[in-house]
């Protein structure tokens, strides 16, 4: 964009320039294209104490702040320009530019129309406004601007993605999904430009619009290991694991040799809690990717998934030996051994964990529940982590249900009964919080709030039993 | 010696775990010696109807008053998903004194034929021979002792509890001297679901094969109040479960123990629930009873959650005066140790005082707080099985024969796990689930009972050689309750004082001795011994100069027999 402006600069000066300027007007240019701003902005200084009303050089000398990273005074200086020669599009579009830069967007935008106005085909101007009125949330008024680009032969991906966007968050769905259809069948767009598609979607928060690019995707590359992948992934985190892991299932078939595809389909399996299958995968990848720390964590959970806790304590174990600085792996090791009920070991993993990634509110509540139940004397200290975790997450439920229990096994009951009436209001069919404030409300002598609980509990207990109590549904889909 | 003694106290108090001190052997009694024969039929089918997994249950009790402890095992037998080839009968075993024993089932007149679940022993009419009620599914039979070893099947008592019945409980209620019968009511089974293995206990683990079908877990039947009758002293029994607020709540009863859990001399009522929160019924005045479970806070786990409740006990563990309570779960629950922290509030100190970490993975029934070595505390006893017998084909870790427990009171409520000191029964996996507690050769040393589910019995004979002394009782109220339940007993010996509540029930579907035997310790006798009888009685009785290693018969009013 700057570059463009000089060279736009460049071809105004030579025509307008008066000749006892010339020097200092060569000599700013000279500077400019060799890179030499301050030199070009003292020149141009000194030519405008000659001629301070010559856009053109009020021009050059906010291209000069500019690349200086002095963007006030680059604005000041366009403004210049601006004043002298007021229907100059291309001003108008890089005070557009610097206004942006400043996080001015109304500015920004203003200036822009205004330039359009001038100027309408200026491809970049177009893409720069649509692309700012994306930005502001203005996706309908963009759309319009990135059509023009069309017309105006800029073909570029990032075009048809950015329409693509707008369409959709201005919630013009079929126009969205015609878009996408219509990039799909265009002979230009290759499978590597749709994935690249289908990532920025997903990455745009559009994961039905990149579903419909990957679908296609594996349709006409039904080998592409990749399509399969992302696919794969995409349906993961809409936790369709049956379709997720059939996804991956193909990209592991295309590509055997990809860690990153057996890592995923393992991690799809043990997310679906298909344990047993998550195991037999992870035995056949065994020679191939056994020795991965990435392994050896599916593993783990697999044999965590299946209550194996012993197999899943050995694998952990080894791999705090050959990758101790992976937090996650000291967590589940530290849950391996609360579900043991061998708390000595568990509390050293879960503070390493804690240690090596302190921002993760869950391991503070699964080591402050650990302490809970292991002790009175240590509840004080359980309190100490889940305050912790509440300042990550102020509204987890779960640290502040286990919070009110602390404070309840600490006799604590008013500071209980605040967590636990704020517990069930977030979340109302949680059936332990209930149990837990009607305890604490006896404990207070508060029996009617008690009793009120204990009717809220025999509701929703008889809730679950009659959805529990439904027959069977035979399985939809054989499980081996 | 004596001041030696009470050193030696201290440092068990001050001390961390502690073995006793010699070693202690359960002997396990093949039928070959013992000549019980009998052998549980559970009615297994592919169809695993849930009553089949659940018995049996085990009664010790005296039924011909020959001063030897007899043993019932309950049978399954004719129901609506049960049809035997030829008919099934529980065994009452007489005992012949010499360490074997006569099955007189037949002689004895108990022919009913029900799918059984338990037995609750007491002498509902007072005249000194003591009866059976027998609980089932789809039916329950009362029997009443004729005095002459035989029994007479009483069909119109009035006791008539619907569905499902498990354990039950002869005591006192309204403490007008004359028992009376709770009796615990399980789910709504009436659909005799079957279940695949979205249902089971273990739950469906996704790419397990589902072969055939499972055991039901509780939790998708609807539960059912129990029930509670009024003895009216005419051989009849009224149905007072409405007007005593019992059927207000609807439970998965399991287990019940009778015990005065507030001091205020009336009995009350905990239930351990399967699935859902375990009751505890506060008696009031013998008017009313108020289900406390929740705000007590041994209705559900500490967490707020509900868990499978089965066998239940109370004592007072650590000598404090007041009871405490006792449950066993299943695997993953760890099983509760409700310590009575007064003012109708309970404690778990399950994980501090040594019984969370060794019944992790276990599922716990028939249960018993008793004194094996007469030391003067109570000690604990615990018969586990889980319930789904194809539990191993998802679970590692759990198995569906799980080894006995027993543990040893140190002194001051916390147990130490002696199960590997107990004999080589306790290093053998069983189905087990109801157990009976009592001195089967009058040694002084309780001995224990076990229901095998589809089994052969397991008759274990405390062989204890520690020689600690003890003192016998059989208390005969006159005002109270025949039984004398609810008899506060209180006893020292060299220096140490001990209490213990006569309460009724407990375990899983099982009877204990009636008896009580107090531990004395190395004291060697007994320094005095107080009884303060049942209500309505008023009377407290005080003895000295007692001997050591005997069983006394105490009558109230009369003394010493």
């Amino acid at each position: 964009m700057l570059f463009h402006l000089v060279l736009l600069i460049l071809a105004l000066s030579s025509a307008q320039q008066p000749v006892s300027l010339d020097p200092l007007v060569r000599q700013s240019q000279e500077a400019i294209q060799a890179g030499r701003y301050s030199e070009a902005r003292e020149k141009l200084r000194q030519a405008l104490k000659h001629d301070p009303r010559n856009p053109v050089l009020w021009s050059y000398l906010g291209l000069a702040d500019t690349q200086l990273n002095d963007v006030d005074a680059g604005i000041t200086d366009f403004q210049k320009a601006l004043l002298f020669a007021p229907q100059d599009a291309q001003t108008h579009f890089n005070l557009g530019l610097l206004y942006r830069r400043k996080g001015h967007s109304q500015k920004a935008l203003e200036m822009y129309q205004r330039g359009l106005g001038l100027d309408p085909k200026d491809a970049a101007a177009n893409q720069n406004y649509a692309l700012l009125l994306m930005e502001t949330g203005k996706f309908r008024e963009a759309i319009p601007f990135l059509q023009k680009l069309r017309a105006l032969g800029v073909t570029d991906l990032s075009v048809s993605v950015a329409l693509i966007e707008s369409y959709l968050k201005a919630g013009m769905n079929e126009e969205g999904k015609r878009e996408i259809q219509s990039l799909l069948q265009s002979p230009t767009v290759s499978s590597m430009d749709q994935l690249k598609l289908a990532k920025v979607l997903v990455e745009d928060k559009q994961p039905e619009a990149a579903q419909l690019v990957l679908e296609h995707a594996v349709r006409i590359s039904p080998e592409s290991a990749e399509a399969h992948a992302q696919l794969g992934q995409l349906l993961a985190n809409k936790d369709q694991y049956e379709d997720a892991a059939r996804e991956m299932g193909q990209a592991v078939h295309f590509s055997p040799e990809v860690a990153d595809y057996s890592m995923k389909l393992a991690e799809i399996l043990i997310l679906w809690k298909h344990y047993p299958s998550a195991l037999e995968f992870l035995a056949a990848t065994k020679n191939r990717f056994g020795e991965l720390a990435e392994y050896q964590y599916k593993l783990g959970l697999a044999y965590f998934g299946l209550h194996q806790v012993p197999q899943a304590i050995a694998v952990f174990e080894n791999l705090t030996q050959t990758h101790p600085e992976v937090d996650l792996v000291h967590f589940f090791l530290g849950n391996c051994y609360q579900t043991t009920g061998d708390f000595e070991k568990a509390e050293p993993h879960y503070k390493r964990a804690i240690e090596l990634n302190p921002q993760k509110a869950s391991y503070y509540a699964a080591l402050a529940q650990m302490l809970r139940k292991q002790s009175k004397d240590r509840t004080e200290e359980a309190t100490t982590y889940l305050e912790r975790a509440l300042l990550l997450d102020p509204q987890d439920v779960q640290s502040k249900l286990e919070l009110a229990l602390c404070h309840e096994k600490r006799l604590n009951y008013p500071k209980a009964q605040s967590l636990l009436e704020e517990v069930v209001q977030q979340q109302p069919d949680l059936i332990a919080s209930h149990v837990a404030l009607a305890r604490v409300y006896f404990r207070l002598k508060k029996k009617e709030e008690g009793n009120r609980e204990r009717s809220i509990i025999a509701q929703l207990e008889a809730e679950q039993q009659a959805r529990k109590s439904q027959p069977e549904k035979p399985p939809e889909f054989p499980i081996r | 010696m004596p001041t030696m003694f009470r050193v030696g106290r201290l440092l068990l108090f001050a001390g961390s775990i502690l073995l006793p001190s010699s070693p202690i052997t359960f002997r396990e009694v093949p039928p070959s010696e013992s000549k019980i024969t009998w052998v549980h039929e559970n009615g297994h089918s592919d169809k695993r109807y849930l009553p089949e997994t659940i018995g049996p249950g085990v009664a010790i009790f005296d039924y011909n008053n020959d001063g030897w402890m007899d043993i019932l095992f309950v049978n399954s037998g004719e129901s609506a998903f049960f049809h035997p080839r030829t008919a099934l009968r529980s065994a009452l075993y007489r005992n012949n004194r010499d360490g074997t024993f006569a099955d007189v089932t037949e002689k004895a007149g108990l022919r009913g034929n029900l799918f059984g679940m338990g037995a609750a022993i007491g002498d509902y009419d007072g005249d000194g021979f003591q009866d059976i009620f027998l609980t089932g599914y789809g039916k329950s039979m009362l029997y009443r002792s004729k005095g002459d070893g035989t029994f007479e099947e009483v069909t119109e008592s009035g006791i008539s509890p619907p569905g499902w019945s498990t354990s039950a409980v002869w005591f006192d209620y309204n403490n007008d001297g004359r028992l009376d019968l709770f009796v615990c009511q399980f789910v709504d089974y009436s659909s005799l679901r079957s279940c695949g293995l979205a249902n089971s206990y273990g739950g469906k683990i996704e790419g397990i094969p589902e072969a055939g079908t499972y055991y039901c877990i509780p939790r998708i039947f609807a539960p059912m109040p129990s029930h509670l009758y009024r003895n009216d002293g005419n051989g009849h029994f009224i149905d007072v479960s409405k007007e005593t607020g019992i059927l207000d709540s609807a439970g998965k009863g399991f287990g019940v123990v009778a015990t005065d859990i507030n001091q205020d001399g009336y009995l009350d009522l905990f239930q351990a629930n399967d699935t859902v929160a375990n009751f505890l019924f506060v008696n009031s005045e013998g008017k009313k009873f108020e289900e406390i479970g929740l705000a007590s806070g041994v209705g559900y786990s500490d967490d707020g959650v509900t868990r499978s409740g089965m066998g239940v006990d109370a004592a007072d563990f650590d000598e404090d005066g007041w009871q405490d309570l006792f449950v066993a779960n299943v695997d993953q629950e760890t099983f509760s140790f409700y310590h009575n922290s007064k003012d109708e509030i309970f404690t778990d100190l399950s994980k501090s005082h040594g019984i969370a970490d060794p019944t992790r993975l276990l599922s716990g029934w028939g249960v018993r707080f008793f004194d094996y070595d007469n030391d003067g505390f109570a000690d604990l006893i615990l018969a586990n099985g889980h319930p789904d017998d194809l539990v191993e084909r998802r679970m590692r870790g759990v198995t569906y024969k799980e080894p006995l427990l027993l543990f040893h009171n140190q002194g001051d409520g916390k147990m130490a796990n002696v199960s590997s000191l107990a004999g080589a029964a306790f290093q053998e996996n069983y189905a087990a689930r109801g157990l009976a507690v009592g001195d089967l050769n009058n040694d002084g040393y309780p001995d224990v009972v076990v229901g095998i589910n589809g089994g052969a019995p397991l008759v274990l004979l405390n062989n204890l050689s520690n020689k600690n002394n003890w003192l016998g009782l059989k208390l005969v109220s006159t005002i109270g309750n025949p039984a004398a339940v609810g008899a506060l007993i209180k006893w020292s010996a060299g220096g140490q004082v001990h209490s213990r509540l006569k309460t009724a029930g407990g375990s899983f579907l099982s009877s204990h001795d009636p008896r009580e035997i107090l531990g004395l310790g190395t004291g060697g006798k007994v320094d005095w011994l107080e009884i303060r009888w049942p209500k309505p009685s008023t009377r407290v009785d005080r003895f000295t100069d007692l001997p050591a290693n005997k069983y006394l018969t105490i009558k109230e009013e009369m003394g010493i027999l």
